[in-house]
């Protein structure tokens, strides 16, 4: 998961201590401005522009701002997808995202139930088949 | 209160022990719950006379024992913040962080649950004032406790139509709960439904991007301030899922100038009820003595059960409104008698020790947004103007830095002029909201000042609470000790009341999240 509480241990009297003892202005607005933005993509933990070699470092999209591709939603997807939920709630998606949390908890939770079962129905059919498996014939 | 700074409040305030014995810490090495110690005595003291005197009274379980394993467990508080810091005193000596140590979890419990307390254990006072009685409802004509509670459908004859008919299917084929909330501090009763998962992802996602292009545009300056946003969004969110109001007059668009702030924790509350109609699972430590019994006790939460009330608060007059919590019922008449019948929910004044008499007020949600994001944009122009703007550049750093540290300091007073309905100087009269803002800062570069202000504000804040959501303390289910030193009976409890906002936001996202990474 992407953590939307990122920076949220930093408290506002630090931060503005920190950019009173880091930041050295020039007369340039743009300049300035981009120190800043450092300063505060650093301090957040966003992305740290102090050890970073990456020269495109000051453009790059930073995996801490991806409020998307590794979120809940992300997340649904992959369970709905992974675990056939189409197909075993007969519903789509979007049927499946629009119901409340509760209802969706208790889904995945049947589901989840049932496939451990079918899932060890599965084992023991194996082990009988493979206990009573006839003995090859003794032709001697 | 704003959610940051509980996070402040609560990184600082970690269980961590240095893994050495006591006698090896030096005094420059102070343990973390030293630090903790050192921290909260700093805090608002009102809490320290828990021990004297309770005045809630238990009717209905909290919880439930707890068999089935779960996904997520989220710790809350054994004892109130006070108690707990006496306790941490005593604990210091232990070594909690050693991996072999059956502590270690303990402390892990621990570290969590100091999350869910409000910043310096705002609002425990209330629950030793002798002018107050806390119930975990409102009592009505027939001595009954009303409370949230799913709406009864009439059985009726004929046509069913809109969203009553919608929400009668709903109900009888399981589909769906809505409960009713009660407001007592702005004398409203909302019935909400529970929101979809996809409403709660958009949501989610809203207030992040949010956050991501405020802090961008901010340099993450006002990120700290970020609350304001969030319960603005959230309060948004909420009036999405209110199906009807009480009040026939006040539609639920216009419900943020009719709410009482404080009654924005209990609306939160509410909804976080909606999503979670079957509990869910939690976990406390016995804190009593913890090298007898350090056990971890875990069961299951009633979301509903979590609403004190303090009845003495209110009057035959405002409990008669109260009851009445069918949708479309009431009149604007009735809000502004029930709102004119407070006695606590009132404002005051205090005046500073150099003569100057603020009158304090409790504002309503629009007030609270409107002064808290004219706070925030007061943040961007000024840091601009005294870091960016060419015409600074060339002062001295010193004087840079005298700006920016009172400009700090400023920071400190705006957050609570929501609850500033005017100054009196002499004989002079300040009204004006920016006028307000622009005085608060020249106060604010005052040291003194600045502390007399914020005490009485916060004080204010919570002796003008008569609502608030609390998990009363317990016995050890292991141990049989109580968890707080003073005597409790069956039925009367001291209470811990709870930073609802962060509950409601660690339940929105973590809970969810542990459930969806089991096994893809």
């Amino acid at each position: 998961m992407s953590n939307f509480l990122y920076g949220y241990n930093i408290s506002y009297d630090d931060f503005i201590d920190e950019v009173i003892k880091c930041f050295k202005g020039t007369k340039d607005y743009f300049y300035n401005k981009q120190l800043l933005i450092e300063l505060y993509e650093t301090k957040y933990g966003i992305c740290d522009h102090v050890n970073t070699t990456n020269p495109l470092a000051s453009v790059q999209f930073n995996q801490a701002e991806d409020y998307f591709s590794d979120t809940l939603y992300h997340s649904y997807l992959s369970n709905f997808v992974y675990r056939d939920l189409g197909k075993k709630l007969n519903m789509s998606f979007d049927d499946f995202i629009s119901r409340p949390r509760y209802e969706i908890e208790a889904m995945l939770r049947i589901i989840e139930d049932v496939d451990k079962k079918k899932s060890k129905m599965n084992d023991d059919i194996m082990k009988d088949l493979e206990n009573n498996k006839p003995k090859p014939f003794n032709t001697e | 209160m704003t959610i940051n700074e509980h996070n402040e409040e609560n990184v600082n305030a970690n269980l961590d022990i240095p893994n050495e014995d006591s006698d090896k810490v030096t005094k420059n090495e102070k343990t973390s719950s030293e630090e903790v110690q050192q921290h909260l005595d700093t805090t608002d003291s009102t809490e320290n006379q828990t021990d004297k005197f309770t005045n809630a009274i238990q009717t209905d379980e909290f919880s439930s024992d707890s068999s089935k394993p779960t996904d997520y467990t989220i710790s809350l508080p054994s004892i109130n913040l006070a108690d707990f810091t006496d306790k941490l005193k005593q604990f210091n000596k232990l070594d909690l962080e050693d991996k072999e140590s059956s502590l270690k979890e303990w402390s892990e419990v621990n570290k969590e649950a100091t999350n869910f307390y409000t910043v310096g254990g705002l609002y425990q006072d209330r629950f030793t004032d002798e002018t107050s009685k806390f119930y975990q409802g409102i009592k009505n004509q027939a001595g009954e406790l009303n409370t949230i509670s799913t709406p009864k459908f009439r059985k009726t004859e004929g046509e069913l139509k809109g969203e009553a008919a919608i929400l009668k299917v709903s109900k009888m084929l399981g589909l769906g709960d809505v409960i009713n909330v009660p407001l007592p501090h702005s004398g409203i009763w909302v019935t909400l439904k529970p929101p979809t998962e996809k409403d709660l992802i958009d949501f989610y996602n809203s207030i992040f991007r949010e956050k991501i292009m405020l802090g961008r545009a901010t340099f993450g300056l006002t990120l700290t301030n970020f609350s304001v946003h969030i319960n603005n969004r959230l309060f948004d969110f909420i009036i999405k899922h209110i199906h009807s109001l009480n009040y026939n007059d006040i539609n639920k668009e216009e419900l943020k100038n009719y709410l009482l702030i404080h009654d924005f924790p209990i609306l939160a509350w509410g909804f976080a009820c909606t999503m979670y109609p079957n509990g869910f699972e939690y976990q406390r430590s016995c804190v009593n003595d913890i090298e007898k019994c350090s056990y971890i006790a875990k069961a299951k939460l009633n979301l509903t059960k979590l609403l004190w009330i303090d009845n003495l608060s209110l009057t035959d007059a405002q409990r008669l409104i109260l009851e009445e919590f069918r949708p479309n019922k009431l009149t604007i008449e009735n809000y502004r008698k029930f709102i004119n019948e407070h006695t606590r929910v009132i404002g005051s004044s205090f005046t500073t020790k150099n003569g100057i008499k603020f009158k304090l007020r409790v504002p309503t949600f629009s007030e609270y947004i409107t002064d808290g994001l004219a706070w925030i944009n007061g943040v961007n122009s000024n840091i601009e103007n005294i870091i960016l703007r060419e015409s600074e550049q060339d002062k001295e750093d010193d004087e840079k830095i005298e700006m920016l540290n009172q400009y700090v300091k400023t920071s400190i007073l705006r957050q609570f002029n929501h609850f500033i309905d005017y100054i009196e100087l002499e004989d002079n009269v300040i009204t004006d909201r920016d006028t307000i803002n622009k005085v608060l800062e020249v106060f604010s570069s005052d040291d003194d000042i600045r502390t007399e202000i914020t005490e009485n504000v916060l004080k204010f804040k919570s002796k003008t609470t008569i609502g608030i959501i609390g998990i009363p303390e317990y016995n050890c289910p292991k141990c049989g000790k109580p968890q707080n030193t003073s005597p409790v009976n069956e039925k009367f409890v001291s209470v811990i009341p709870l930073d609802t906002m962060n509950l409601f936001f660690t339940l929105l996202t973590l809970r969810i999240s542990r459930i969806l990474e089991r096994e893809v």
